[in-house]
């Protein structure tokens, strides 16, 4: 008989190797009619999108022209997405609400209580004392 | 047959520590608990011992009927003897073949698609040229077709083993003497050797020195013995 | 069966589109004006028409097979998907976008007589079939070969002394199906989810196509939960992983002349920078013995148990610290609530530490004499 095995799979850790950018496509869309869609016909007109998508030209850019408010959507890789309404906000506040979809990673933000500020697939490197391992003289008796 | 064996590792063996012991070492018929004569287990039913090997025939004649000098490479004893050894040789106590072979696969079959993908010609006949687009002047549809399986086949590999008069070299063990060599899967103790000794190659000299060997020994037409003039006659 | 029949009817309750046959021709016709919602269109059965609209959409459907079968590099280079991912993967300039969207596209898009019939549910293809020339089949083959012998020599040089089945674990554990798959959704791979006579009433651009996974890919499973059930191994993610192994092929291919090393630092870079700890994959049966097998190959003393502290011995919970030795050199140690429990934990962190070695830098390279055979 020789050794068995259990089998694994690997776990993904983007950007220790590569790094593949989160965000992979922003849907904006927009009513050609609407007040409320003011600003983000103001950002469509102005230069300021297409700055970005030359800045970024990994993500996919789409607009997209429909009745109602306007939104922001952001797709990203891990399959999940993320929606902002921008009624009402003007050209700046469209585009930082764009900027925050572009560099969100894509995971459902959640409180980080106490003691839960790392998260880490390695173990310790220090180890964990033991007190078994220390000087017999030293040790504690019952 | 007794001999004489001195043993420090027992626990008590440090109050004594030259203490004796005499072990009887068993040859002949197999009787179950008694151990057997490491002569008699080590050994090829063809006479060949592994325990005295001559350097003069057994490790020269390795490295010139795969040319190895011709090619620079340099392989010591200690590896071309685990090459020729299969895992099933004295249930795995000497030094075996098995992950050298893996690797050596594994490499083989990554330079035998290079060497299908450059290849234009006619040995793979498949559909008409007009339809290909190649890739960088590399032709993929050449992958995945019966010739190309056919080059590192179990079957043509052996074949080379064979040809090349190495086959009596290696040490195995059948599994049942008496039924063919289907039976006992000599094929695959055969091709795990010449896996086993592309993989020493990689790991002692490097790549470079491994691709030029399987190009031009392995994948060399010009060669007599060769993988795919083996290939081209088997099918 | 049930499967078959329930899909049959669903077929002929909702419309009998017949969109899939092997060679853009229409077995049954359908009559329809645009704008009039597509399911309600209604189709007559045995009998060949020629309308201008049923016209438009052959010629759609042979437009879109062509463009697959040799995509043009500048329609290519429109489809923005197809862009994206070629800048997201950072391919060098020299890869052609025709030749990602060649690796896109499966096998599995090319059907066999027999599923494409309209009775088996395949009437809404996602996809034309393709030549044997275009697809991703060599491509596949080849990246497979690649990555196997690169993983193969990558954990042997770090782990020389892995024993032949977790080797080949391990290397599952970075290149299997599923791993792959799941490197392809991270890369932003999009499937084709729409059928092509949906794309065609809603006037999509066919470049767009050319940016999205093509395999066989039934709509009608998407839309109310019915499934295909066939032989034929059609699942999204054996469509992902031969996407992954594709590029990794044309990558190499694209790049083994002026920079050999660069589809190597790719693999590195992707796949060997995954987390996998080979020390979890070992599972031993008797570790002392194999232990005990080892010692005696390798020319070392016979491992020696011993109890170096121990607590509680008569308590309920006692802890006993075992090390196992041979002579003088400490080869492993194991804690255990019984000594037999630490003598094992010892003997397998000996065994741990002699399978999970790892050279140094600069060292002559270690050939290993095999795994332990008890």
């Amino acid at each position: 008989m020789v050794v068995k095995v259990l089998k694994q799979s690997s776990i993904a850790r983007n950007g220790v190797g590569a790094f593949i950018f989160p965000c992979k496509k922003i849907t904006l869309q927009y009513c050609n009619w609407g007040g409320s869609s003011q600003g983000v016909r103001d950002f469509l007109t102005s230069k300021r999108l297409n700055l970005i998508a030359q800045k970024y030209p990994f993500i996919q850019f789409e607009v997209v022209k429909k009745s109602g408010h306007p939104l922001i959507r952001g797709h990203y890789t891990n399959g999940k997405e993320k929606v902002i309404c921008v009624r009402n906000l003007n050209i700046d506040h469209v585009e930082n609400k764009l900027k925050l979809l572009k560099d969100s990673s894509g995971e459902q933000l959640r409180d980080r209580v106490k003691n839960d500020y790392v998260e880490t697939l390695n173990s310790s490197v220090r180890g964990v004392w033991s007190p078994m391992h220390v000087d017999p003289s030293m040790r504690h008796r019952v | 047959m007794l001999t004489v064996t001195k043993n420090y590792s027992m626990s008590w063996a440090r109050l004594a520590p030259r203490a004796r012991y005499i072990t009887y070492l068993h040859s002949g018929s197999r009787v179950r608990g008694i151990k057997r004569d490491p002569a008699e287990y080590l050994r090829l039913p063809s006479g060949l011992s592994y325990t005295d090997l001559q350097p003069q025939s057994y490790h020269d004649r390795v490295r010139s009927e795969l040319n190895l000098s011709s090619h620079g490479i340099e392989l010591s004893n200690e590896i071309i003897v685990q090459c020729l050894t299969h895992k099933s040789f004295a249930h795995g106590s000497k030094p075996y073949n098995e992950k050298l072979a893996a690797l050596g696969a594994q490499f083989l079959k990554y330079h035998a698609s290079v060497h299908s993908l450059k290849s234009q010609d006619a040995d793979v006949a498949k559909g008409n040229a007009s339809v290909r687009i190649n890739i960088n002047g590399l032709n993929f549809t050449n992958l995945g077709t019966q010739f190309s399986k056919q080059l590192i086949a179990k079957q043509t590999t052996a074949k080379f083993i064979k040809a090349r008069q190495l086959d009596s070299l290696v040490f195995w063990k059948r599994r049942d003497p008496l039924k063919n060599d289907v039976y006992n899967g000599e094929s695959s103790v055969l091709s795990s050797v010449l896996n086993a000794i592309v993989g020493g190659i990689l790991t002692t000299n490097g790549p470079q020195k491994a691709a030029a060997f399987i190009e031009k020994e392995l994948l060399n037409c010009e060669k007599e013995v060769s993988l795919i003039n083996i290939a081209n006659t088997s099918n | 069966m049930s499967q078959l029949a329930l899909l049959s009817s669903r077929v002929l309750r909702s419309s009998r589109v017949a969109a899939a046959s092997r060679r853009a021709t229409l077995t049954a016709s359908l009559t329809c004006t645009r704008g009039i919602n597509w399911s309600s269109v209604k189709s007559q059965k045995q009998e060949i028409l020629s309308t201008p609209e049923l016209n438009k959409y052959k010629e759609y459907y042979a437009n879109l097979q062509h463009v697959i079968n040799s995509v043009p590099n500048e329609l290519a280079a429109k489809s923005p998907s197809l862009v994206t991912l070629h800048r997201r993967l950072q391919l060098p300039d020299s890869f052609e976008l025709s030749t990602l969207a060649r690796c896109l596209t499966c096998r599995s898009s090319q059907l066999p007589v027999d599923l494409n019939t309209l009775s088996v549910g395949a009437a809404l293809p996602t996809t034309t079939p393709t030549s044997d020339f275009q697809d991703n089949h060599g491509l596949n083959i080849f990246g497979k070969n690649l990555l196997t012998y690169y993983v193969t020599q990558q954990l042997l040089a770090k782990y020389p002394r892995l024993p032949t089945v977790v080797l080949n674990a391990a290397v599952d554990a970075y290149i299997s199906q599923n791993v792959l798959a799941s490197i392809g959704m991270s890369w932003g791979i999009e499937v084709e989810n729409s059928s092509i006579l949906k794309r065609y009433l809603k006037e999509e651009p066919v470049q767009l196509t050319l940016g999205r996974l093509r395999f066989f890919n039934n709509t009608l499973g998407h839309e109310d939960g019915v499934k295909l059930i066939t032989s034929h191994n059609f699942s999204k993610e054996a469509a992902y992983a031969l996407a992954v192994r594709s590029i990794i092929g044309a990558l190499w291919a694209y790049t083994h002349e002026t920079n050999p090393e660069f589809a190597f630092k790719f693999i590195d870079d992707h796949i060997l920078s995954r987390k996998l700890d080979v020390s979890r994959m070992f599972q031993f049966e008797q570790p002392t013995r194999e232990l005990a097998v080892l010692c005696r190959r390798e020319g070392l003393e016979r491992p020696i148990s011993k109890l170096l502290a121990e607590s509680g011995r008569l308590s309920k919970a006692p802890v006993f610290i075992v090390g196992v030795f041979s002579g003088d050199e400490k080869l492993g140690e194991g804690f255990g609530s019984s000594l037999k429990e630490a003598k094992a934990r010892a003997a397998t962190d000996a065994l741990m530490k002699w399978y999970c070695y790892e050279p140094v830098g600069g060292q002559s390279p270690v050939v290993d004499h095999g795994a332990v055979i008890v």
